[in-house]
């Protein structure tokens, strides 16, 4: 491993610099010297562990034990040896001065009174409450653990693991952000795969659908550039002008919630015009022919044109283009599926890729997301549980966790009765900052005994809890990463030591164990020691080394690997439906009370009270709660906004700077205005996100209303954010 | 040999995502209190349609730099290849500098009280690598040029954008190339 | 710019009214020497107190500067860069003045010592140090400040307070002729701003940062303030000094200098607080 150090010398020769040593022929001479003699400075391979298509890989440089500053690592194709303005912030993150440092807990809760307790202490509480429900309910079905993505490292999985060991407990289930796709694409082609990012570079012609790239997976945009200097067509399809969709050769502003009859409208051109690829859509799929009959006597290109706001000839060209344009791809992003349609209008979209060919192609596709290289032993995750835990009645005597639906938690916590929640346990989530329904959450919290959070500071989930565990952050762990987007998997070192108290949540795992077994013998299972690296070995199998080409987790040290699978999703034809086709008509969909055919499903509409659509997309500067806290972050964006079309804002009197209410009957946002055209004249957007000691939450007003799909393969429905509607007014 | 480099900036290539700026803080692990380089998105109303356009600024290495000229304790040099260098060791805190340079480029470090600003990397340039902003653009949009009537004759390179303060005043060592703007369907026309 | 700027407010105001006090003593000296007449008592007194206090007030106006510093320990490095920087000039000026005025200050406590050309040679120093001053904020980034403004707003300060702080220590010994000439100083040094003012501002619509800070001006009631105190009270009050025949009362003088004062204190932080600079338009 080969890695020159000059990159760190910047650091250290700024500092002899401002020390005074100004001469700048000296600079050199002695530049050479340090080169050559002081290369203390120790570099360790990373992943970023967020929930992003890029999870970059990462390079560390560490100096005495202080990590200096972090970088992209060149040997990832995709990465390529840059970050993003995220990843560049990592070091505020670790040394932030906010860092919850101890385990801590607040009495009451609440109150901002919080006082440093040791471990010992945190562990032995938490103990002696999962017993002590224990033994009032006969299970732990009281307490609920409510994970997600705040570091999707596989050993974080540990946390799921926590609960499993403690007995059977109650479980968020779900996913809030893509599951009606998931659904969409699982019951079309059997699961969810994407053509490589890279392969964009490839395409002829590509449809960014919903998707802001620029803020969320910018290292596939030099792709989509390639592909552009070859001579591809760029089109963005957004209800907002996006960062993304202003370098687009085409913008389409499409009414939200409408993709699938623009995609509808599309298909009756291209079929009333002969562009079908008969030969590929009869040969790979079933239902195509009974799908085809229902675009011929249902759709119109004057119906779509009105239902989508698009206009017709404009419907005409898009069509033309993407069907005689080779190799065509569409990116679907997940944005474009938050809607109470949102996956019925992705296996339209399905239908339009299958229609025209472009599915298992290179440079084509229609790609939403993939799992292929999530293969991992979950080992950290799978402990079983202790002999004689008692949980929901199964068949033969069994039991199970209780699912609770992440995307309608805090009112399905609220009505469990037999036994109630009374405890919480969150890692990896902020509920109180990111679901649905914040009043409702809050009151929700507010019910609990005990609320244990895992976190590195004093969000907003954390400011309602009793008890606050200090979280590493993946500089201070051993861990391995996969994306969901591109194919590379990658080591994740620790890089230095966890800073103050902090402990991983294989850590906490075992510790809980400790503790648990000292009161009570054998009341978890979860292993009481472990070496941080050996949790990650043991989430390596023969799949995974042979995906990956190597012998062993430690040849990932030398850099990250891209999966030996095929750049091309579906290119062999594969299909993992039940059919081993596509199924444009889809049967599981039918017995799931689904229409069977991608056909048209009315969208959620605005009301009179609440005439407004209030978007609240992801931010630039954060991934939902996380980045926009820090210093530099914070420094670089100090406030929140909500872009407001100056059309819609001369209506209520309001002007660029004021102050905005934004209110429903779940609840209400002040937020400042920016007017902008680049917004839909009928939708408010403001960027959900956690700003350092500020009250904005965009999910005040949200509704936890589900999205059309998401239980097949996620086993709940998704959440129809973008389905949020509200009246305003000038505060 | 004297010669004068300074930044090229591609708009049409810039979706102002703002790494530029934190691969500079990253490689100095610069105070919260100065941006060496910022990125600001241009104003709709200058553009033919909305977009969002965006330029990316660290200092402009000026050749008539207003800095080095009011500064009292003599802080600031130009090199021979045009590079402003700021001796942080000189400072004295009195902001003179942030007071006369039209692009808010020294700015003031509230815990170390004094000015501090982009130095165009010149101990990476010295290594024959690049700044940090430059190789960190995921797009490139950024590259390091010689500023020089070669370059102001290539098609598309401009001394300046809507928004931007005259570069009469200052002679700043930044070219652009500017955005394009694509088609658009909109509903509010 | 968006800052008030105390330190500096009182470096600049402190000490162009020191510098206006020298000015003001020469005119006088050099009239009395001419004339050859003995000095009395009192003014020997007046001068002594009269040179003290701009010395006190000099060396304030410099000391508070140093707040205005991050590093304020390292002020002397000032002085190093005078080839371009007008700052250094100041610094300079200011300090050879200041030099000047200690021996201008053993002078003044020897009886009968001839002090024209020691107060002309602090003058002269003293007056390249505030158009030094002044020249530091005729920046081309501030358009409202890259004029003459500055360097006029600045000298007029030191002749205005200046001539009221002499005419407030001489109440008793300088003569009728010579508190009307003093005081006629003083009304002029008004007149001549309020005129000046009143053409700047027709001059700051020009450019788009000289019309804001047109606009913060005219939004502030402190500029009102200071338009009144600063400007209309003084003009009237002493329009009506110089009219009459006798010397001017005491109470009188020390009302002007007080509204003068205060008028002008807050003309030079509604200086620094209202200057708009160009910059990149656009969102952050």
């Amino acid at each position: 491993m080969k890695i020159t150090r000059r990159q760190f010398i910047g650091t250290a020769a700024a500092v002899t610099a401002s020390a005074g040593l100004f001469s700048f022929n000296m600079l050199g001479k002695a530049d050479k010297a340090v080169a050559d003699t002081e290369s203390k400075v120790q570099i360790f391979r990373n992943v970023c562990p967020r929930n992003c298509y890029d999870t970059c890989a990462q390079i560390s440089y560490v100096e005495d034990g202080v990590l200096k500053k972090v970088e992209g690592d060149p040997k990832s194709t995709y990465t390529n040896g840059k970050l993003c303005l995220k990843g560049y912030n990592y070091t505020r993150r670790v040394y932030s001065p906010d860092r919850i440092k101890y385990p801590m807990k607040q009495v009451p809760r609440g109150s901002g009174n919080w006082e440093r307790i040791s471990w010992d202490e945190a562990m032995n509480t938490i103990a002696e409450k999962i017993l002590e429900l224990k033994k009032r309910y006969g299970s732990t079905l009281p307490i609920c653990m409510n994970k997600y993505s705040g570091n999707f490292g596989i050993t974080h999985y540990g946390i799921e693991g926590t609960m499993s060991s403690i007995g059977y407990t109650t479980r968020a289930v779900g996913t809030p952000c893509w599951p009606a796709g998931i659904d969409a694409q699982t019951y079309d082609f059997g699961t969810i795969i994407n053509n490589d990012p890279e392969d964009l570079a490839n395409s002829n012609y590509i449809i960014l659908w919903g998707s802001n790239c620029a803020w969320t997976g910018i290292h596939s945009l030099p792709f989509i550039m390639k592909a552009r200097e070859r001579g591809a067509k760029i089109v963005a399809i957004d209800p907002i002008l996006t960062s993304t969709a202003s370098k687009a050769d085409l913008y389409i502003q499409i009414k939200p919630s409408t993709d699938g009859a623009l995609a509808l409208g599309m298909a009756k051109y291209i079929l009333d015009n002969d562009l079908v690829d008969w030969e590929y859509a009869t040969a790979n799929s079933i239902g195509f022919e009974e799908w085809v009959d229902y675009v011929r006597k249902n759709i119109t290109l004057d119906w779509a044109a009105e239902k989508t706001g698009v206009p017709k000839d404009v419907i005409i060209q898009l069509a033309r283009e993407y069907a005689t344009t080779k190799p065509a791809a569409i990116w679907v992003g997940y944005g474009m599926q938050r809607h109470t349609n949102g996956g019925q209008n992705v296996r339209i979209i399905d239908a339009l890729g299958v229609m025209t060919g472009n599915v298992g192609k290179s440079g084509g596709g229609v790609n939403y997301a993939h799992l292929e290289t999530w293969g991992f032993n979950y080992h950290a995750m799978s402990m079983p549980v202790p002999e004689g835990s008692v949980g929901v009645p199964g068949p033969n005597g069994t039991y199970s966790d209780r699912a609770v639906n992440m995307n309608n938690f805090a009112a399905e916590v609220q009505a469990l009765t037999d036994p109630p929640v009374k405890m919480l346990w969150i890692a990896a989530r902020n509920p109180v900052s990111q679901d649905p329904d914040t009043n409702d959450i809050i009151k929700m919290f507010n019910s609990m005994e005990l609320v244990v959070t895992v976190d590195s500071f004093f969000n907003k989930t954390v400011e309602l809890s009793d008890i606050v565990l200090p979280a590493t952050t993946h500089f201070e762990d051993w861990d391995v990463m996969a994306s969901y987007w591109h194919y590379w998997v990658g080591i994740n070192q620790r890089a230095i030591e966890p800073m103050y108290e902090a402990k991983s949540d294989v850590e906490i795992a075992m510790a809980l164990s400790k503790a648990m077994n000292a009161l009570e013998p054998g009341s978890c299972t979860y292993p009481t020691e472990g070496d941080p690296e050996e949790w990650v070995a043991k989430e390596f199998n023969d799949g995974i080394h042979s995906m990956l080409g190597i012998s062993s987790y430690k040849d990932l040290l030398d850099g990250p690997r891209k999966a030996k699978i095929s750049p091309v999703a579906w290119a062999d034809g594969q299909f993992r439906t039940p059919s081993g086709k596509i199924e444009i008509r889809c049967e599981r969909a039918a017995q799931n009370g689904l229409p069977a055919l991608p056909v048209w499903v009315e969208e959620l509409k605005t009301s009179a009270q609440y005439p407004i659509r209030f978007m609240t997309p992801h931010p630039q500067h954060g991934i939902h709660s996380q980045f926009q806290n820090l210093d530099w972050m914070m420094a670089a964006n100090p406030e929140p906004v909500v872009e407001i079309h100056p059309e819609l804002a001369a209506q209520y009197g309001i002007g660029e700077g004021d102050m905005v209410r934004i209110y429903n009957d779940l609840g209400e946002v002040k937020i400042k205005a920016h007017l902008t055209r680049t917004t839909s004249p009928d939708v408010i957007v403001s960027y959900e996100a956690w700003y350092k000691d500020s009250p904005f939450n965009v999910n005040y007003t949200v509704k936890a209303i589900p999205a059309d799909m998401g239980k097949l393969a996620t086993g709940m429905d998704g959440i129809a954010f973008h389905d949020n509607f509200v009246a305003i007014e000038k505060a | 040999m004297s010669k004068q480099l300074g930044f090229l900036h591609n708009s049409e290539k810039c979706v102002g995502c703002r790494g530029c700026e934190m691969a500079c803080k990253n490689e100095y692990q610069s105070d919260a209190s100065v941006r060496w380089r910022q990125v600001y998105q241009l104003r709709e109303e200058d553009f033919a349609l909305p977009t969002r356009i965006f330029i990316s600024v660290g200092c402009n290495h000026c050749q008539n730099p207003e800095c080095l000229r009011v500064c009292p304790v003599g802080a600031y040099s130009k090199r021979v290849d045009g590079i402003v260098i700021h001796d942080q060791e000189r400072c004295i805190g009195c902001k003179l500098c942030t007071m006369a340079c039209p692009y808010n480029r020294p700015q003031y470090n509230t815990t170390v009280k004094k000015v501090e600003k982009c130095n165009l990397c010149y101990e990476r340039l010295d290594r024959g690598e690049k700044p940090a902003c430059v190789a960190a653009c995921v797009l490139e949009a950024l590259e390091v040029v010689e500023i020089n009537e070669e370059l102001d004759y290539k098609t598309g390179v401009l001394k300046t954008l809507p928004g931007m303060p005259d570069p009469k005043i200052t002679n700043p060592s930044i070219r652009f190339i500017g955005p394009k703007q694509g088609v658009q369907i909109r509903r509010d026309v | 710019m968006g800052n008030w700027e105390w330190p500096l407010v009182i470096f600049t105001v402190l000490g162009q009214t020191a510098i206006g006090m020298i000015f003001c003593l020469w005119l006088t000296e050099r009239k009395r020497s001419k004339a050859g007449a003995a000095p009395s008592p009192e003014y020997q007194s007046f001068i002594k107190s009269s040179v003290l206090v701009s010395g006190l007030l000099l060396a304030v106006a410099m000391l508070a500067s140093l707040f205005h510093l991050g590093q304020p320990l390292a002020a002397y490095r000032a002085l190093t860069h005078l080839s371009t920087s007008w700052l250094s000039r100041e610094i300079l000026f200011f300090a050879l003045t200041l030099g000047v005025w200690v021996y201008l200050f053993v002078l003044s406590r020897k009886p009968g010592a001839r002090l024209t050309g020691i107060l002309a040679l602090t003058s002269v120093l003293g007056l390249l140090g505030i158009i030094s001053s002044a020249l530091i904020y005729t920046l081309p980034r501030v358009p409202a400040w890259n004029n003459l403004g500055p360097v006029l707003f600045f000298l007029l300060t030191g002749l205005l307070l200046g001539a009221l702080v002499i005419a407030a220590l001489g109440r008793k010994a300088l003569g009728p002729a010579e508190m009307k000439q003093t005081v006629c100083l003083a009304l002029g040094s008004v007149l001549v701003s309020l005129l000046l003012y009143l053409f700047y501002f027709s001059g700051l619509k020009v450019t788009p940062e000289g019309g804001a800070t047109a606009q913060i001006l005219f939004a502030s009631p402190l500029f009102w303030l200071r338009a009144v105190v600063g400007w209309l009270l003084p003009l009237i009050l002493l329009l009506v000094t110089v009219s009459k025949k006798e010397k001017p009362q005491p109470g009188l003088i020390l009302l002007v200098l007080t509204c003068g004062v205060v008028g002008e204190l807050l003309g030079r932080g509604l200086f620094y607080l209202s200057a708009v600079g160009i910059q990149i338009l656009g969102l952050l």
